[in-house]
């Protein structure tokens, strides 16, 4: 996505009489802003906004704190009406009180734990709350049967996500991973999910037509760890350029995200949405016992010869979770395990090559 | 100039370093012991459970290579030196701790505590992220619940109400004598100096005997107002007034806070972690409702970093600046703490409503740094001295 895209969907969006919430992070619950009536974008990682967070933030910080900031700060984003500031990871948090214009600003509370009982309880009433805070800013009625009729639309989202990644347990692969992670961030300019549902299943389609272009030999790579749209490329490119294949994403862009489901069975609304976002394999849940369990059913169900952790410099979130995932591969899956920590820049692409081709041919 | 201090301020810096001896004897005694490392952690509970609390926040650079064996470089000196202490089994206060409870301030110690539970009975206090009654109260409650509860059964004890109210009215009245410390500074000259108001507050975190504790710091309080009154200044009328703010910042005061008096700056209040921040808020006393809801509402008024949008630190920073009638404001955070560093920036805009400057320093616990700190802490208070006499001119 470009600023130009970002600014093409908010404009039209306000001819059609939408209003249009911004946000950055898979803990929000989407569903929530479909229902009531907005044009709900979660904005993956932004190249050519101007700079701000140089002057704002401290340098030691994420790549995608000081893109948010520099998004959120950005001419493009001036006509949204909503930006959703999700209390996820301290740098995020602290960074969405530095924007200007505050009063756009909405502050939502992510529960951050598996184990605990508050979880789901704190998951419901801050949906709730949410929603009451979007009745009385934008003077709409959220009902229960359009939230339901979100949770539908964003679970057909979810699994064509699933089904694009699925041709992946094919041996070989049926695509680059590249070309998949760049599908589904290509979509994210689609303004609707059932869009960019349709857009999923259809490059699953146009993938499959085709004869893999992967080699039998090409060694299996599950990538795990940060959000990545900012640096899929170097990163996907060391792998798939020195003799390895991404079967699977377990990040926040795709199986993260797909593999909750909305129940649209479930009597109370926000009951469902509190056991679908539960389920967010993200490291800053502690712990973080969900993202293990993901690991270990993907590895298998895409017979992965190697895990890959891409994580970001200071996200202290995976980098400290590292550890545990080191031993968890090494150990009790017994899969090869490599991390990477990069960052939003180019000067490390020949130094991750190399590091990643090492791995490769040890596998 | 200067008078002698009052004699007791020495067994305050002496405290830590003999706290060693006193927490094996505690142990001997077969009392518990319940190690911590922040004012979130809610006291009146630990104490109420008849534990004694002791701070097991790093400070010190010697462990961090052992604990980035584990951890990642790129984190909180803090982080990195507290766990360090725990592989090396080099600090014997976490070496004797019999629980270790952390809260999740940050995301650093949040996750670090996943590692560390592997090495210590842990419990751990989820926290909550918005400062809201309406919509953290009810969280923040259970988490206190389930943490009281935790140690009820680690320790096979039970925890009564009334307890917990006799703790809630000790514990305030502790708070009320702490900041009373704090606000001996806020005369010109100042009563107390500020390195002398944090070995107090520093060296409480290591005595064990709360009554001697409490009798000791109201000594000191009494001496300083009675030099004051007297005319005895601890320093001189007119330095450049200061506060210093940030978080966990103990290990850097040789190269920080020192320095800042040396150079001749008043630091005349804290604010923050360790600060005026939580001082000043009672525990509601009214035994008629819940205690734990009643602890659980003080906590969660803590302007920490943790919680965002943290409006009312701003509120408090702005006020702090007024009634101490400050000049300058130093914000002390560590490297790759981005809870406090990234919220500088919003203080930096208070000072600037205020009309007064802010330094930033940003830093970890090895020496290095030492030179270009007392640096740039001479040019900000020769800034603040022209200031101060442009104002009288005109």
């Amino acid at each position: 996505m470009n600023k130009q895209d970002l600014q093409n969907i908010i404009s039209s969006s306000h001819e059609e009489g939408k209003k249009v919430a911004v946000s950055f992070c898979s803990h929000v619950p989407q569903e929530v802003l479909a229902a009531a009536g907005l044009t709900s974008l979660r904005v993956p990682y932004i190249r050519d906004v101007k700079d701000s967070a140089s002057k704002i933030l401290i340098r030691n910080l994420c790549p995608v704190v000081k893109n948010c900031c520099d998004i959120c700060e950005d001419e493009a984003l001036k006509d949204a009406d909503l930006l959703i500031a999700e209390t996820s990871c301290d740098g995020k948090k602290k960074m969405y009180e530095l924007i200007s214009n505050q009063d756009r600003v909405y502050f939502y509370q992510v529960a951050q734990g598996a184990d605990r009982d508050y979880v789901k309880p704190l998951i419901y009433s801050e949906s709730r709350h949410l929603a009451k805070q979007l009745e009385k800013r934008f003077g709409v009625e959220i009902t229960d049967e359009a939230i339901r009729k979100a949770g539908e639309l964003y679970n057909e989202e979810r699994d064509s996500i699933l089904s694009l990644m699925d041709i992946q347990t094919q041996i070989p692969p049926a695509a680059w991973g590249r070309d998949i992670f760049k599908a589904i961030q290509e979509h994210r300019m689609i303004a609707d999910p059932a869009g960019r549902a349709a857009a999923n299943l259809a490059t699953r389609e146009e993938l499959l037509s085709k004869a893999s272009p992967v080699p039998k030999r090409a060694k299996r790579i599950l990538v795990t760890g940060c959000p990545m749209s900012g640096v899929y490329e170097k990163v996907l490119d060391a792998v798939e350029h020195n003799g390895g294949v991404v079967v699977c994403f377990e990040n926040c862009e795709v199986m993260k995200s797909a593999v909750r489901h909305f129940n649209p069975e479930t009597e109370d609304v926000y009951q469902a949405l509190a056991d679908c976002y539960q389920n967010t394999a993200c490291a800053i849940m502690a712990p973080n016992d969900l993202r293990f369990e993901l690991i270990a059913g993907l590895a298998e169900t895409y017979q992965a010869d190697g895990v890959l952790d891409v994580t970001l410099q200071t996200c202290h979130p995976y980098t400290v979770e590292r550890d545990k995932m080191i031993r968890f591969c090494e150990d009790s899956l017994e899969i090869p395990y490599m991390s990477i920590e990069t960052d939003a820049g180019d000067s490390d692409s020949g130094q991750l090559a190399t590091r990643v081709a090492a791995f490769i041919e040890m596998l | 100039m200067s008078t002698p201090l009052p004699e007791h301020f020495e067994d305050f810096a002496e405290a830590r370093r003999e706290g060693f001896l006193r927490v094996k004897e505690l142990k001997d005694q077969g009392k518990n012991i319940c190690g911590m490392f922040c004012q979130y952690t809610p006291a009146e509970i630990i104490r109420a459970a008849g534990l004694y609390q002791v701070a097991l926040c790093g400070r010190s650079h010697e462990p961090i290579k052992t604990a980035e064996t584990r951890l990642p470089a790129n984190l909180c000196p803090l982080i990195k030196a507290s766990f360090g202490h725990v592989m090396e089994e080099s600090c014997p206060y976490a070496f004797f701790s019999d629980i270790v409870v952390g809260e999740t301030t940050c995301d650093g110690k949040k996750k670090m505590y996943e590692l560390l539970c592997e090495l210590k009975p842990m419990q751990v206090i989820h926290l909550p992220n918005v400062p809201d009654y309406e919509r953290s109260l009810e969280m923040w409650v259970s988490e206190i619940r389930a943490f009281k509860e935790g140690l009820e059964e680690k320790f096979n004890i039970e925890i009564t109400d009334d307890m917990l109210n006799e703790s809630i009215v000790w514990c305030n009245k502790e708070r009320a004598q702490k900041a009373h410390l704090y606000e001996l500074g806020k005369t010109n000259p100042p009563a107390i100096t500020g390195v002398a108001m944090n070995d107090v507050q520093d060296g409480l975190q290591f005595m064990f005997d709360e009554k001697q504790k409490y009798d000791k710091i109201a000594e000191i309080i009494k001496e300083s107002e009675k030099n004051w009154a007297e005319g005895n200044y601890p320093v001189e009328a007119d330095r450049p007034r200061l506060i210093v703010s940030g978080g966990g910042y103990a290990g850097t005061n040789q190269k920080t806070i020192n320095v800042i008096e040396e150079l001749g700056g008043s630091i005349v209040c804290y604010e923050g972690c360790c600060g005026i921040s939580s001082l000043r808020r009672a525990v509601d006393e009214d035994t008629s409702r819940d205690p734990i809801v009643r602890i659980a509402e003080k906590y969660l008024d803590v302007p920490c970093a943790v919680v965002s949008p943290n409006t009312s630190r701003m509120q408090q920073v702005a006020d702090t600046i007024d009634e101490w009638n400050a000049d300058g404001y130093v914000s002390i955070t560590l490297h790759s703490c981005n809870p406090f560093a990234v919220e500088t920036e919003n203080i930096r805009r208070v000072c600037e409503s205020k009309g007064i400057p802010l330094l930033h320093i940003e830093t970890d616990f090895t020496p290095g740094d030492e030179g270009q700190i007392r640096t740039r802490i001479e040019a900000f208070l020769e800034m603040i001295r022209m200031n101060k006499e442009a104002a009288k001119h005109e």
